[in-house]
């Protein structure tokens, strides 16, 4: 059986479908971004229909991922979408990635071809629905002119065409050539949430589980090509050194190194194996000249953080008198907060593959930024970018780190292809150690709070200064991300104001960048969020309140945000009685749409940490996969529990001090709480949840921490502090 | 060299340095990919094979160590237990992005075929050298209670 795609479908124009048995229906409907919220039945047809599902003549329903997949279940949650509206059978169901194509595959939400921020879901709600729900209508209209029947006495269940008056029946497959002859409908009507039976319904498994545990499932890393080679690449020790000379004498002595090649990122070794290239280039003598490189330690950087919280930042938000409301407080408090720089290392080592075609290349990878990442090709190997095409696979992990508007391994590869002889594909292949060392982490940040209570203890002035890199500086993403001079990305979380304390002001200050930084999971919240909600915790103490009714007080106009912190508590047994040496804390924030609530129960004696119990309230509007949800909340656990607990990257004269996981430790089972998920049902438009759940587990467990042993946190990792697990 | 190995029950006389790590010979030389590179050093745990019937470290295991030694990796994990544990994978939507999952899974196997009946306490000490960057230790210690509970049948 052939599988035809029809790339040009368009409405108001027939397309003459080739024979019966080689055909597949193929649909995609583009959505203007204003529609992205709306979810009211009747949506108006978009301009530019393309390809976002194929039904073979089996029946098999492939809904077409343009999203990459990195074990967050966006494969999941995209093909139960497309089979809601179109009524498909759930083990029907099938998933490929996109091709790159930046016009047609456009995350709406980012304006590029590309995943993150938390916008998958919500960037395809409206889109695949409309294309399932067009599906839909179009297999109805060939059955009826198949049967010579009323359409409106045609109804789809479960993948199953049935005449309601003479109760034919078919497949959906059977008709899937006759419909895809057919024009697209101007309109189609969607379902009302009422009416759905896959979105929101915790029977829908992952598609990729039986794939990711029988070792079917092809990575980035496991692409295997006739007559392909490793490469592995000697890199500056100190970001900004740049390479003087080499001696390969004895990297060439092994008979399976192919090449050594020098290029403008470092100094390629391309070997028959991944070992030999690994070992080959530890075997390497490189002099590098470091005379323009950062040498500064870590306590040099935070010192230059620090001396910054003396002068003005630039003012991402101002309320009231600042001035007027610290002088009038009662009490006041001040507090710095340092946060280290962090690698995502993802448990899939970075890795690309360069593979030479007639049109140009194509590359191989886990591909986050499609748009970015073919541009990126193209310009080092002076290909026009339609020249270059992606072959996305699933990715073993990510939180950010694939996509680098700098295209950092995915430029390598191609400087190494541009610099070498032959035409054979090439696989880059990252070792732990290049992970931890390569850069492209969360920036480090210092953050400064000055806040008071008056008579009654509401806060009346809150004061916050926030000291790092900017990610969007010097990115194609500046002119997106950076407004006077301020990125969003570093201000987020601080500047909002949720409390609405009357006298407020965030300033920003942004450090030139020596150490490349990026996004990481839940981005400025991941440090923001410890501030505001260890800070309300030490304000809710110093007024003698209860620190959730404290925050309930003031989040009158925020309804979903106080709805899942008192949902937390609620779970949480908040207010009930602890052993010795136990405690509970609470924290709440609002990231990428979503609302989330941890409430932490730990017990800390001697200083030895036990995080006992994790309770999640989250409200992330409409649930595609209430499994899936529940899966990254309780994954986002372990995730920023390893960040909070042991994890930063450190610097001693310009060079990273991790290597492995012995020093850059990831949570292991026996430190994982019990982690409940109470998640809110809303028809509300789905926002993010990959991001949201990170941010608040660090500051419910310091405040957890602080109530049964009276130490307050301020400075990440807690290791800092003296607390260990 | 020609070394002569035995693989998942089948048998290979393939050209490879002895003195190379089993994964790369796995991964890169016969594509058996299911076994995963994570660290390179033993922390991690992606890379657990067995090896007359014991969990190792592929990455830490050279090819002149596992010479007329019978090796198992994902891919011809055929035992009870094992097909005990990839069902109760599947049936709790344990895997994430299912990097270090082959680990996981050669790991529980080996845990409850020395011991079908594991306390939660035994798990956490079977399972706490395999890392996982995605968070997925809940899943598994309800997976690998589910296969031991169903095993038996």
């Amino acid at each position: 059986m052939k599988n035809t795609t029809l790339h040009s479908l368009s409405r108001r124009r027939f397309l003459q479908a080739s024979t019966a048995s080689s055909l597949a229906l193929t649909i995609g409907i583009c959505t203007p971004l204003s529609a992205l919220a709306q979810d009211r039945g009747m949506v108006d047809l978009p301009a530019q229909p393309f390809l976002f599902l194929k039904i073979d003549s089996n029946s098999v329903v492939t809904v077409i991922v343009k999203h990459l997949d990195m074990g967050q279940g966006i494969a999941t949650g995209l093909a139960t979408i497309v089979a809601e509206e179109l009524d498909a059978d759930w083990s029907s169901m099938r998933f490929e990635f996109s091709p790159t194509d930046s016009a047609k595959f456009k995350n709406g939400k980012l304006g590029v071809q590309g995943t993150g921020a938390s916008t998958s879901i919500a960037n395809s709600w409206i889109e695949l629905r409309k294309a399932g729900a067009a599906a839909k209508a179009m297999l109805i209209q060939a059955a009826a002119m198949q049967w010579a029947v009323q359409a409106n006495d045609i109804v789809i269940s479960k993948g199953w065409i049935t005449h309601l008056k003479s109760s034919r029946k078919c497949q959906i497959g059977e008709m899937a050539a006759v419909a895809a002859t057919l024009p697209v409908p101007d309109t189609v009507s969607l379902k009302n949430s009422s009416q759905f039976k896959l979105v929101g319904n915790p029977d829908v498994h992952r598609l990729d589980s039986a794939a990711k545990t029988s070792s079917t499932q092809v990575f980035g890393l496991d692409v295997q090509l006739p007559g392909m080679l490793y490469v592995s690449m000697a890199r500056p020790p100190q970001f900004g050194a740049v390479l003087e000379s080499f001696d390969d004498s004895v990297t060439r002595k092994n008979p399976n190194i192919v090449e050594v090649v020098k290029t403008k990122y470092g100094v390629a070794v391309i070997a028959k194996d991944t070992w030999s290239a690994f070992k080959g280039r530890d075997e390497l003598k490189v002099a590098w000249d470091t005379s323009r490189a950062d040498s500064s330690s870590s306590a040099d950087k935070f010192k230059l953080f620090e001396q910054l919280l003396k002068t003005e930042g630039l003012p991402a938000k101002s309320q009231g008198n600042w001035v007027e409301g610290l002088q009038s407080a009662k009490s006041h408090v001040q507090a710095t907060y340092q946060f280290p720089f962090l690698a995502h290392a993802p448990m899939e080592p970075l890795n690309v593959t360069l593979e030479y075609t007639s049109a140009g290349v194509t590359i191989h990878t886990g591909c986050q930024f499609h748009t970015v990442d073919q541009f990126s090709v193209a310009q080092e190997l002076g290909l026009k970018p339609e020249q270059v095409s992606i072959m996305t696979y699933m990715a073993g992990g990510s939180f950010g780190r694939r996509a680098n508007p700098a295209s950092d391994y995915i430029r390598e590869i191609a400087a190494v292809a541009k610099n070498f002889n032959q035409t054979s594909p090439l696989k880059m292949v990252w070792s732990r150690g290049d992970d931890l060392k390569g850069g492209y982490y969360r920036s480090m940040f210092v953050h400064q709070v000055t806040t008071g209570i008056d008579a009654t203890g509401d806060p009346l002035v809150w004061s916050h200064k926030v000291v790092g890199h900017s990610i969007a500086e010097n990115t194609a993403f500046a002119k997106f991300l950076i407004k006077d001079g301020i990125d969003n990305t570093s201000v987020e979380g601080s500047y909002e104001n949720k409390y609405t304390i009357p006298n407020f002001k965030c300033e920003s200050h942004s450090v030139a960048k020596s150490v490349p930084v990026l996004w990481w999971r839940s981005v400025g919240h991941s440090h923001s969020s410890f501030v505001t909600e260890t800070m309300m915790d030490e304000l809710a103490v110093m007024a003698k309140k209860d620190p959730v009714q404290y925050r309930l007080n003031r989040l009158k106009s925020n309804p979903r945000l106080a709805h899942v912190l008192a949902l937390a508590a609620k779970h949480g047994a908040w207010g009930s009685r602890l052993p010795k040496h136990h405690g509970r804390g609470i924290a709440v924030n609002e990231s990428f749409g979503s609302y989330v609530a941890h409430c932490a129960e730990v017990s800390v004696i001697n200083n030895k940490l036990k995080v006992i119990k994790i309770t999640c309230a989250v409200d992330c509007g409409t649930i595609i996969n209430p499994d899936v949800v529940k899966a990254q909340v309780q994954g986002a656990v372990a995730f920023a529990l390893s960040a909070v607990l042991f994890q930063e990257i450190t610097f001693k004269n310009g060079e990273v001090e991790q290597s492995n996981f012995h020093d850059y430790p990831v949570l292991r089972m026996k430190d994982m709480p019990k982690v409940e998920v109470i998640m809110v049902k809303s028809t509300e438009a789905p926002s993010g949840i990959g991001e949201p759940p990170v941010p608040t587990v660090g500051p419910a467990v310091a405040n957890a921490i602080f109530n049964a042993s009276g130490v307050r946190i301020r400075q990440l990792p807690f290791t800092k502090t003296g607390i260990t697990v | 060299m020609q070394v002569k190995l035995n693989i998942n029950q089948k048998k290979y006389a393939v050209d490879a340095d002895p003195s190379m790590p089993v994964l790369w010979l796995l991964r890169d030389q016969l594509q058996l990919t299911g076994t995963k590179f994570g660290c390179g050093a033993a922390l991690c745990g992606a890379c657990t094979i067995h090896i007359d019937g014991k969990p190792a470290r592929s990455c830490q295991t050279t090819v002149a160590q596992v010479v007329n030694q019978e090796i198992t990796t994902i891919e011809g994990l055929e035992s009870k237990e094992g097909r005990a544990v990839r069902s109760a994978w599947v049936k709790f939507d344990v895997v994430q992005c299912g990097w270090c999952q082959s680990g996981q899974i050669m790991t529980a196997t080996h845990l409850l075929t020395k011991n079908p009946h594991p306390s939660e306490k035994d798990i956490d000490d079977a399972m706490s050298a395999n890392l996982c960057r995605c968070g997925t230790y809940q899943r598994i210690k309800s997976a690998i209670l589910h296969a031991s509970h169903n095993m038996g049948a």
